[in-house]
């Protein structure tokens, strides 16, 4: 089954302790922003949780021009070396900050950039000494979470399961960022072979060109490789670059790499069937990022995945589909009663809408994992139907888009 | 040629003070923009307490079908929902797509408000309907 990559947040932690959640995703991605910015209550949280890891060092937020950065920019900055930290300081300062591809001309500056990345990651495990009374309180919250009052007393805090490498976004592989990327991998393979698996991070700005830039690659680096096709949002996307991105993950996955999509929803499940090993997003959100807007963060607004439909709705809407419609409901724990009734939507709480999120998201990689190409395609374009048919009693402008079902059933059909 | 441009007699928050105005005058708790759970991050306009019932009310000047589907999502929350708008725009074809959904519809000015069409009686969930009527006791913003 495809793996599923869960970006930790801030507001997340209650959900990381849940059961249901713990039991429907593979591995927490951390961004580096709060990795370096709330440094202790984050290694003592991702340490005790016992999850599998990696920390994403979100390098593109210092690419170009560097303007206001926050606070947690500035921390990440100091992962990233001497180098980046003194424009990223200098911006601070009210300074004009550029970081240019140039900048790395300087063989100096890259290799400090990527041993630095590389080192906070390896020894990420080491900060667990500095930080024990609150991991012992983390360890504490989770076994209370999980209905028990003992904490067992063996514990070792594990390394991330690979090292990402730092990673630049570019526009084509003729982008001279792309050159960087390059040379950050070739560093990599010559200087970290014996550190954990390396994990480069392909960003580029069109589906378009992602074929081209996974090839060049180096195969030194290992198989896994993470991507990210930026401000791709597969529920918009037209026929044509699913289709491209269809192709692309089966080519790759032929030549035996193991290929995860950082930002992806319900089509990159759908994907594994083209080969796709992983696909990530956060607990109701970031199924795909702008960039540069990467900045932008901040929790996630309360909404309710309606997994028939692959969807994100407010809850109030929700529920008045789902009272039209009910063949649409869910059937998961969160969403049914102790005697097996549907629950109310509009009165799960926050951290159950992302229970509930988190449940659904399992249900749909089961479902493809253990359905014919032709259950999925109906699944899709019966859930559209569905819709259509008490679409007009909806309450006025009610936005329930199915646009993206019937072009993710077509794509099924071409290209499964 | 002349082109005319119809130009708005008030502007929403206008509207939606003037709604205020007249609830408060009659003695009601009333707030303004109350978190509505069921809606994510949208609020409902004005929300009330009057004759042990808790209405809430969506103001529009111009976009009366986006207000009618706001008032009929809030229909979880509140006892009574309604729109509001100018005297203008209450009209046969607005109350009618209203009714559809329960709503009712206000039509303020500024010396008056009146209940232009009666809200059906709904039934919220309990628990957002007991958090609402909780803030409106209270009075805290969300």
């Amino acid at each position: 089954m495809i793996k599923h990559f869960l970006a930790y947040g801030n507001s997340d932690q209650v959900s990381f302790r849940s059961d249901l959640v713990r039991e429907c995703f593979d591995v927490m991605t951390v961004p580096g922003t709060i990795a370096a910015y709330y440094q202790d209550a984050t290694a003592a949280f991702v340490l005790s949780s016992e999850i599998p890891y990696l920390i994403d060092p979100r390098t593109p937020l210092f690419q170009g021009r560097i303007e206001s950065p926050k606070p947690s920019h500035v921390s990440l900055a100091e992962w990233h070396g001497e180098h980046v930290l003194r424009l990223v300081t200098a911006a601070v300062d009210g300074h004009d900050s550029y970081l240019s591809p140039s900048d790395f001309d300087d063989p100096g500056v890259l290799r400090d950039m990527v041993d630095r990345i590389v080192h906070e990651q390896t020894a990420y495990a080491d900060r667990a000494p500095g930080v024990e009374n609150k991991i012992d309180r983390y360890r504490r919250l989770l076994a209370e979470a999980r209905g028990s009052s003992h904490v067992e007393s063996a514990f070792r805090p594990a390394a991330p399961i690979g090292v990402v490498a730092p990673y630049f976004a570019v526009t084509s592989t003729l982008d001279p960022w792309w050159s960087v990327n390059r040379r950050v991998w070739d560093y990599c393979v010559e200087s970290h072979a014996n550190d954990l698996a390396v994990m480069p991070v392909v960003t580029v700005g069109d589906v378009s060109v992602l074929d081209q830039a996974l090839a060049e690659v180096p195969a030194d680096l290992g198989l896994d490789v993470l991507f990210w096709v930026t401000g791709f949002d597969e529920r918009r996307a037209v026929g044509q670059d699913l289709d491209a991105l269809w192709s692309t993950v089966r080519s790759a996955s032929n030549r035996g790499v193991r290929l995860a999509n950082m930002y992806g929803g319900y089509f990159s499940i759908l994907l594994a069937r083209a080969g796709l090993a992983a696909f990530g997003n956060g607990l109701t959100y970031s199924e795909s990022r702008a960039w540069p807007a990467l900045a932008a963060t901040g929790a996630a607004p309360a909404r309710y995945y309606v997994p028939a439909l692959h969807l994100f709705l407010t809850p109030a809407l929700a529920q008045a589909l789902l009272d039209l419609a009910p063949t649409l409901g869910c059937e998961c724990r969160v969403c049914r009663d102790e005697s097996g009734r549907s629950r109310s939507v509009v009165a799960l709480t926050y951290h159950e809408l992302k229970e509930h999120f988190a449940a659904a998201r399992q249900w749909e990689r089961v479902f493809v994992d253990t359905s014919s190409v032709a259950e999925m395609e109906l699944q899709l374009v019966d859930a559209a139907r569905i819709v259509e048919g008490v679409r007009d009693r909806l309450p006025p402008r009610s936005n329930v888009s199915t646009l993206h079902l019937d072009t993710w059933a077509r794509v099924l059909g071409r290209c499964a | 040629m002349t082109i005319s441009v119809e130009r708005p007699a008030v502007s929403e928050a206008v509207l939606v003070s003037r709604v205020l105005r007249h609830l408060s005058k009659l003695g009601r708790v009333v707030r303004w923009g109350v978190e509505l759970n069921g809606h994510g991050s949208a609020h409902i306009d004005v929300c009330a307490y009057i004759g042990g019932e808790v209405i809430g009310i969506e103001a529009k000047l111009y976009d009366w079908r986006r207000a009618i589907g706001q008032a009929a999502l809030n229909r979880y929350t509140v006892d009574r929902s309604y729109i509001a708008v100018e005297p203008r725009r209450a009209t046969a074809e607005v109350a009618e797509l209203a009714a559809r959904y329960g709503v009712g519809v206000l039509c303020v000015g500024e010396d008056s408000l009146v209940v232009y069409q009666e809200a059906k009686l709904l039934s919220p969930d309990p628990r957002l309907r007991d958090r609402t009527f909780g803030r409106l006791k209270t009075g805290r913003r969300a």
